[in-house]
């Protein structure tokens, strides 16, 4: 096989497997999840990462601990994606490290901010509500269809078609829009909290790249997909691959 | 920052990832489903033309500048009227400059006397082209979209130290991912640090504006921003730092600001700006889905064959 010229990223978008508040989505512990998340790994793993990088934040410990006690056989996987697809995945194939690139702290944390913000600066759903810009917000989908079973493969696979992506995205640009003269709250909350966490993600991927053998395998929640795969198309350092080369979706019986 | 501020923080934070969340569990993945109420009802989209541009005037307000001769020189003038009469074919209803919105009050009172025949057109691109176009094309004003205002409530309470990738890249020898230096023209540096390229041969109006709209060009400028952003180390993020909340920051709101003065599908909104802001404010437009994007080269170009 020749040699590289460039690192490889893929980037899995996924969903949060084990829920939040109101979300009905089943337990992966079950047998049968438990065979679906085995086949994805399976699928993942003819990508063969040299790497895998997940959306825990870089100054985090304690996962490494957890991984490498998971190694040893004596620890019992949550019901979440870092652990359920990105340390299966590791195990199998092999590695010793798990690799955390995510950065989420709170904008006075992170940029040392001392005095007090006001909050109504980026408080771009207060302001929706209150000046009739609501159509301007991300809305959440009617559920007014039945709730069909999806096998994980099936969702991983609608969750990164270019489509989905792109129309994801474009809801947070929606929202930037939120705001009326000097008043920008919705642009502040996507620079401040969306763009600044996104394009450090992305810095984190290129520190943590070796050689140009490397091939990474980001799993991260699927609206992070857009731009950081923007950072890297646009940087142009990084072959780019997606995730529905390797993803065949599940035939049911 | 008290307590109960950071909390809000977070919770608007994760309030956004539920949102996606309720989002993506229900299914179906509704492409069209992104436009606003306003823009449901339009059949067409509204149609945005950038023009980037080098600071006539000589503003000296960047790291890098351009060195731009006396654009008040009879034959830049010649040059400058071509170019106009060129950029009408666009047919623009609204011309859009880089001034923020506070300055609107006097830029279009200056606008307004240029109408009436007593205002002397000042060296910059505004001047020059955007209130000669919209004379031409008979607009009753101009619109200021940057957004550069007095105060900057978040920035100015954000450490410097955490925002200066140039410092940074000094003390920590990380000068590769700084821009290298222009190879082209005859470089100066002012007192004050100021850097100027000037040209060796005489470029034309046009041909200059060809030169500052090439894709090439601005591609290579966001990867220049984007290697800026690595600059950095451990828990240090400058580069991202300045990219993020300075430049995109910037461009976002710029971007925000021209959906502000989109008034329906028919609008021709044709944009005057330093050509550094190109690539992000037309990739904010194209991944919105919401306008129709022209590029000025079919203009810029359209009399090289006569």
């Amino acid at each position: 096989m020749k040699q590289p010229t460039k690192p490889t990223i893929m980037i899995l978008g996924s969903h949060h497997l084990a829920g939040w508040d109101g979300d009905d989505i089943d337990d992966m512990r079950l047998p049968k999840r438990q065979r679906e998340l085995q086949q994805l790994s399976n699928q993942l793993a003819q990508f063969q990462p040299t790497k895998i990088a997940v959306e825990v934040d870089h100054l985090d410990s304690k996962l490494q601990q957890e991984y490498n006690a998971y190694l040893k056989g004596n620890f019992q996987l949550d019901r979440h994606e870092v652990h359920q697809v990105g340390f299966r995945l590791a195990k199998q194939i092999g590695h010793s490290k798990i690799y955390c690139v995510d950065h989420f702290r709170s904008l006075a944390e992170d940029l040392m901010i001392q005095e007090d913000l006001d909050d109504d600066l980026m408080d771009y759903y207060k302001f929706a509500k209150t000046h009739e810009q609501e159509h301007l917000l991300r809305s959440a989908q009617d559920k007014d269809s039945e709730p069909t079973y999806e096998p994980i493969i099936d969702m991983y696979i609608r969750l990164n078609q270019p489509e989905w992506i792109h129309s994801d995205h474009q809801k947070y640009l929606l929202s930037a829009r939120i705001g009326l003269g000097n008043e920008y709250p919705g642009a502040n909350w996507m620079v401040y909290s969306w763009y600044a966490r996104n394009l450090k993600i992305y810095v984190n991927l290129t520190r943590i790249t070796e050689s140009a053998n490397e091939r990474i395998l980001l799993i991260i929640g699927a609206a992070h997909t857009f731009l950081i795969q923007q950072f890297f198309e646009d940087a142009g350092d990084y072959i780019i691959e997606s995730p529905l080369k390797y993803l065949k979706q599940t035939e049911m019986h | 920052m008290t307590v109960l501020g950071k909390c809000k923080l977070y919770l608007m934070t994760s309030l956004a990832t539920m949102l996606f969340i309720v989002g993506t569990a229900t299914g179906e993945n509704q492409a069209t489903d992104v436009s606003t109420a306003d823009t449901k009802q339009m059949t067409k989209k509204p149609t945005i033309m950038i023009l980037g541009s080098t600071h006539l005037a000589n503003p000296g307000k960047d790291l890098h500048n351009a060195k731009m001769d006396d654009v008040l020189a009879p034959k830049r003038q010649r040059e400058i009227q071509q170019l106009v009469e060129q950029l009408k074919e666009f047919k623009p209803t609204k011309i859009a400059l880089e001034s923020d919105a506070r300055f609107d009050a006097k830029i279009n009172a200056n606008y307004q006397d240029y109408l009436k025949g007593t205002y002397e057109l000042k060296r910059d691109e505004s001047n020059q082209i955007g209130f000669r176009l919209a004379k031409l094309m008979g607009h009753s004003r101009m619109y200021g979209v940057d957004d550069m205002p007095e105060e900057r409530p978040i920035l100015g309470k954000i450490d410097r130290h955490l925002i200066d990738p140039l410092g940074f890249a000094e003390k920590y020898n990380q000068e590769h991912l700084l821009p290298p230096p222009s190879t082209e023209g005859k470089i100066t540096k002012d007192k004050d640090g100021t850097i100027w390229t000037e040209p060796e041969k005489y470029v034309s109006i046009i041909e200059m504006y060809i030169r500052d709209n090439e894709h090439e060009g601005r591609l290579a400028e966001q990867q220049a921003y984007l290697r800026i952003a690595r600059i950095g180390l451990g828990d240090q993020y400058p580069g991202a730092n300045w990219l993020a909340h300075e430049w995109y920051a910037r461009n976002l709101k710029i971007f925000v600001n021209l959906t502000r003065i989109t008034e329906s599908a028919n609008d021709r909104i044709l944009l005057i700006i330093g050509s550094g802001h190109v690539f992000l404010v037309q990739q904010f437009l194209e991944d919105s889905g919401d306008y129709i994007l022209e590029s000025p080269l079919k203009y810029l170009k359209a009399e090289e064959t006569n």
